[in-house]
């Protein structure tokens, strides 16, 4: 036991900036990622994370030519576009929001691929981006992800009314979601880009399921469930690190592991 | 006290369609101050359409619609309308755990506008859902939720209150407490829009009828319109009969 927790501090030292960075994401995914589930879109920040691969790996081809300052907001600019055309696609071609989901994810991954493969960048950076790792995060993003903490909790403020009213009713007088969706879908992926250095394009978006579904369910009334999210958000941060130090296996997969057990209370709840 | 001749809504050759159908055609309407007016027609005839076109969820392809004088698409001050949606609440989902309480305040949130508590304690009284504000929405019976869309639409003391077919789900004695409430805030000076495709709801209260098939038929007083009502009035044969709930 000693020596599990003298193990965890060394790694606490070793790993601060992408521990900080981690609780600064699971604060900031706690304001979003409720309204995701109640809109019953759990998939779309999955689908955003498979686009935004596409962004990174078309900015990593073309960064000799792009000055490192551009990169960020051009990988933002890049994958809200492609964001869009799920919308001209479900307006233009008359289909499902899940169909036109699925196409853009499925393009962008193969997309990805093709950049992946004929460049230099199929490697360890691409096993990173797919899975993430608490070393590669620095000092610079932990700063990135204070601010997106901060937009998150200010846009939350503004727009929670909006967001939550639209979950149950599509139509009021004198409301108009699209500015509200807009700062829903920025904020998501702001966070997600955050979020991807530690747990990788394929994990990130777990942080976007099974906090907010338990935290849904079990509390009282809406009030309660931002908190209840951020709360159990981080609970998964440091879990996830506790379990990936014990047991040595990378700490994207201990976080899962860890909000696998939010699975047994909401089975508890769901047979109440 | 405004002109009590002052049209909240005045709706001026209003025309849609869907794809190729038309769905409203050449629409020419206006709702007083002080009408209770009630909607009617079969269903698929257009009644909740011109109402999405009212608040402005549709546009229309000809017309213009005027709230309070003011072109719609200009018109901003919505919490002047309350508003019950047909098959209210049907997107509620069981993990939602917004409560009645939460939900009763939204608008006042929407609208940035303080709700009057001492007022909302006695509409939930009226309606009896008081017992129920600690209670999660999708706990709610379909009557419940109905009653709860109801208080929500009065509680920031709407000038002009809208519903689309409210008594759908409720029970008889239910109905009857719904439609005495609804006469006694029409006498208190709020105006009344009822959509309805059942004409035996059309009580002794609503005096202004319109009945719409895509075209508007008939818009005129509710005495005129049971003379007329043996007639052809919707293109085909009807029978009113007239019924009083009290």
């Amino acid at each position: 036991m000693d020596n599990l927790l003298e193990t965890l501090f060394e790694y606490i030292y070793l790993f601060k900036w992408g521990l900080i960075t981690g609780v600064l994401f699971a604060l900031a995914s706690s304001f979003t990622s409720p309204f995701v589930i109640l809109k019953r879109n759990a998939l779309f920040p999955h689908a955003l994370t498979h686009i935004m691969l596409l962004s990174f790996l078309s900015v990593a081809v073309f960064s000799p030519l792009i000055p490192v300052s551009l990169h960020f907001f051009l990988i933002l600019f890049i994958t809200l576009f492609l964001t869009y055309t799920i919308h001209i696609l479900i307006k233009g071609s008359r289909l499902y929001e899940d169909t036109a989901t699925s196409i853009v994810t499925h393009l962008s991954l193969g997309f990805a691929l093709m950049l992946a493969s004929k460049t230099s960048q199929y490697d360890a950076t691409l096993l990173n981006y797919l899975f993430g790792s608490l070393l590669t995060v620095e000092k610079k993003e932990t700063f990135e992800g204070l601010l997106v903490l901060l937009i998150s909790s200010a846009s939350y403020l503004k727009f929670r009314y909006l967001w939550l009213t639209e979950t149950l009713e599509r139509e009021v007088p004198g409301l108009n979601y699209g500015k509200s969706n807009l700062f829903l879908l920025l904020m998501i992926t702001l966070q997600i880009m955050i979020g991807i250095k530690l747990m990788g394009v394929l994990l990130v978006t777990s942080f976007f399921v099974f906090s907010p579904t338990l935290a849904l369910r079990l509390s009282p009334s809406f009030a309660w469930v931002i908190p209840i999210t951020g709360a159990l958000n981080l609970l998964a941060i440091l879990g996830g690190f506790t379990i990936s130090v014990a047991f040595d296996i990378p700490f994207s997969a201990s976080a899962i592991i860890f909000m696998g057990s939010y699975i047994v209370f909401l089975f508890i709840l769901g047979r109440k | 006290m405004g002109d009590p001749q002052e049209d909240l809504i005045r709706i001026e050759g209003l025309s849609l369609k869907f794809d190729e159908k038309t769905v409203l055609e050449d629409i020419n309407l206006s709702v007083k101050k002080g009408d209770f007016l009630a909607i009617i027609g079969p269903n698929g005839g257009g009644k909740s359409t011109l109402i999405r076109c009212i608040l402005g969820f549709l546009k229309p392809q000809k017309g213009k619609i005027f709230l309070w004088g003011k072109d719609s698409n200009h018109f901003s001050e919505w919490y002047r309308i309350g508003y019950v949606p047909q098959r209210a609440g049907q997107n509620l989902g069981h993990l939602n755990p917004m409560t009645v309480n939460e939900f009763l305040q939204l608008p006042s949130k929407w609208y940035r506008i303080s709700i009057d508590l001492s007022y909302l304690d006695l509409l939930t009284e009226k309606f009896g859902i008081k017992s129920l504000l600690r209670k999660r929405l999708y706990q709610l019976s379909f009557g419940q939720l109905q009653r709860t869309f109801i208080v929500r639409a009065l509680a920031l003391k709407p000038e002009l209150l809208i519903l689309d077919e409210p008594s759908v789900g409720l029970d008889f004695m239910l109905q009857e407490v719904f439609y005495k409430s609804l006469a006694e805030f029409h006498k208190k000076g709020i105006t009344i829009v009822l959509i309805t495709h059942e004409t035996w709801l059309i009580t002794k209260e609503v005096n202004k009828v319109a009945c719409l098939n895509q075209k508007l038929y008939f818009h005129g007083e509710h005495r005129e319109f049971c003379k007329l009502a043996e007639e052809n009035i919707y293109g085909f044969p009807t029978h009113v009969i007239e019924h009083h709930h009290w």
